[in-house]
């Protein structure tokens, strides 16, 4: 890890208040592992931490970073123009761990793809993958496309039953579980309720599950300690030892 | 070659840059990144003497041009530290500064005696400003209170034969009385500032940005209260001042110099560049060559007021 002036080489918008940055960043795409995140200064404003993103893609030596814009540092990214050079920091942090057998389930509710893309195609066609998209309503339904193109099967559910079944993703999760024997391992990442849902859901079926949490991040490199996660060994951080976590290792009734 | 030399209480430090506590850990992320032994010293987390879980989260929120926290000294306390801190922070070539915090005077002093035994440390920080760690029973800092910064600091010293730096808040009616309390008790030095107690709102949820309700402010917003605050102990002591607040850039420091600090810590600043440390240290040598300037003692309390 370390810090990389990195060219932006495009940043569109590609959903409702959701936008897609590349950059050239040859040293950070080959060393990224899927779940590890990138550590952006993003001029102008008056922000003056770090944003930290997942990495979505890596394709060559462009990284990608899917965001939605939320605050002022978010809508300053928006605004940059293919060119500008930013420093970031990358990668970083503990991503998912390598799964070299059996089947793998990815579970996304809605922001939840970012770092799933990657991880679907690290994984690429050998592995059965299977891709629950989750979200509140249709447009909130990200990258099934992206999906699609690792060979993954790619299943869709919306709380407003807008597209697929109207239901969570976990109800989705568990007949998933409950059809197939054999070896299946879970990677999920979303809003926090969604992730202890899943958990419970892993737990009853003993499948291993890996979630990528977020929490408000300064550092990024572990000495500020400003982004715990509760866990049964007490608080973790999110940056250093995370963002991924087994979801055994989870105090879940502590998570907010 | 320009001279940065300083010294503090019989100490002397290679130069004057030195990392604030808890925004550099323990030195072993930064080590990773760059040659640590470079700067003047290293000053750790703050341990305490048992260990402490922290606040919950949301512990950071961002302020304009500044950052709020609530970490609440989350630490492994001293036992951890001892056996697995101190045998990395030996091996520096650097002066280490361990920050200490403790419930009272005595607890203070044994810290201080196990820091110094294990061998590990050349001065010790002593953290009497923590704005999310309260004391007492009207819950205040203990650099809130002259009578309590002199019993720590004097039975530190009498304990122990490490130099002492106080680490003192800005939140105080007058910065020179609890500056000269830390200076009559035998501290070697005082350091200022530590964070401004604060808060940051989120309107929409009605709710406060941090779990803890209130936090400590850091960064450039908090510089001109730093600069004022030296200004005014520095023409008040005789022990050297060490200085922070949002120090982000050689100029940044080169002013607290010149405003009379002997030494400055680089906090926030380490957090949102890794590199902010030594590129600190560069950019002063650089400066003072470009100004003609051989020895940093020439600059310092020279403000032209």
């Amino acid at each position: 890890m370390r810090n990389w002036n990195c060219k932006l080489l495009s940043n569109r918008k590609i959903a409702d208040g959701v936008w897609l940055a590349a950059f050239d960043a040859p040293k950070i795409a080959a060393a990224a592992k899927p779940g590890q995140f990138v550590h952006m200064r993003v001029p102008g404003g008056e922000h003056i931490l770090r944003r930290p993103f997942s990495i979505h893609r890596v394709d060559g030596n462009t990284i990608k970073v899917l965001y939605r814009v939320v605050g002022a540092a978010t809508f300053a990214l928006s605004a940059l123009k293919a060119g500008t050079m930013l420093d970031i920091l990358g990668p970083l942090g503990r991503g998912f761990p390598a799964i070299n057998s059996g089947r793998v389930i990815l579970l996304a509710g809605g922001m939840g793809v970012a770092p799933l893309v990657f991880l679907a195609q690290k994984l690429g066609k050998k592995r059965g993958l299977t891709v629950i998209l989750g979200a509140k309503s249709s447009s909130g339904v990200l990258c099934a496309a992206g999906f699609r193109e690792t060979g993954a099967r790619v299943i869709a559910c919306t709380e407003d039953g807008s597209k697929g079944k109207q239901c969570l993703v976990t109800v989705l999760l568990e007949n998933e579980l409950a059809q197939t024997g054999g070896k299946t391992t879970v990677c999920a990442c979303g809003p926090n309720l969604m992730l202890k849902r899943a958990a419970a859901v892993c737990a009853q079926f003993k499948t291993p599950c890996y979630v990528s949490l977020e929490e408000r991040m300064a550092c990024g490199i572990g000495v500020c300690l400003c982004c715990p996660v509760p866990t049964v060994a007490g608080y973790k951080s999110a940056c250093k030892d995370g963002p991924v976590f087994n979801a055994l290792e989870v105090a879940w009734s502590n998570l907010k | 070659m320009v001279q940065l030399e300083i010294s503090i209480g019989g100490l002397r430090l290679k130069n004057p840059v030195m990392t604030a506590s808890g925004t550099f850990g323990h030195g072993t992320e930064f080590a990773e990144l760059y040659d640590i032994n470079r700067l003047g010293a290293v000053v750790t987390k703050t341990i305490t003497p048992l260990p402490r879980a922290g606040n919950p989260p949301p512990r950071v929120a961002e302020t304009p041009s500044g950052m709020l926290n609530a970490v609440g000294l989350q630490n492994g306390g001293l036992e951890e530290f001892l056996k697995n801190k101190a045998p990395f922070l030996r091996r520096l070539k650097t002066t280490v500064v361990v920050s200490i915090s403790a419930g009272g005077p005595a607890e203070f002093a044994d810290m201080a005696l196990a820091v110094e035994t294990s061998g590990c440390a050349a001065a010790l920080e002593l953290n009497l400003s923590c704005p999310n760690v309260l004391h007492g029973a009207v819950k205040n800092m203990i650099s809130q209170d002259c009578g309590a910064i002199e019993a720590v600091v004097s039975a530190v010293k009498r304990k122990c034969g490490l130099a002492a730096i106080a680490k003192l808040s800005p939140n105080v009616t007058d910065i020179t009385k609890t500056a000269l309390a830390a200076q009559n008790a035998g501290a070697d030095a005082v350091c200022l500032i530590n964070t401004l107690p604060a808060m940051s709102v989120d309107l929409k949820t009605r709710k406060p940005r941090l779990a803890n309700i209130t936090g400590g402010l850091s960064g450039p917003a908090i510089k001109p209260v730093a600069l004022k605050l030296v200004w005014d102990a520095v023409r008040a002591l005789e022990i050297p001042v060490i200085a922070c607040g949002g120090i982000t850039t050689a100029e940044d420091a080169l002013e607290f110099i010149l405003c009379g600090a002997t030494a400055v810590e680089v906090g926030t600043a380490n957090l949102t560049n890794p590199f902010a440390a030594p590129e600190i240290l560069s950019g002063m040598e650089r400066w003072l060559r470009e100004n003609n300037i051989a020895v940093l003692g020439e600059l310092r309390g020279k403000l032209i007021a």
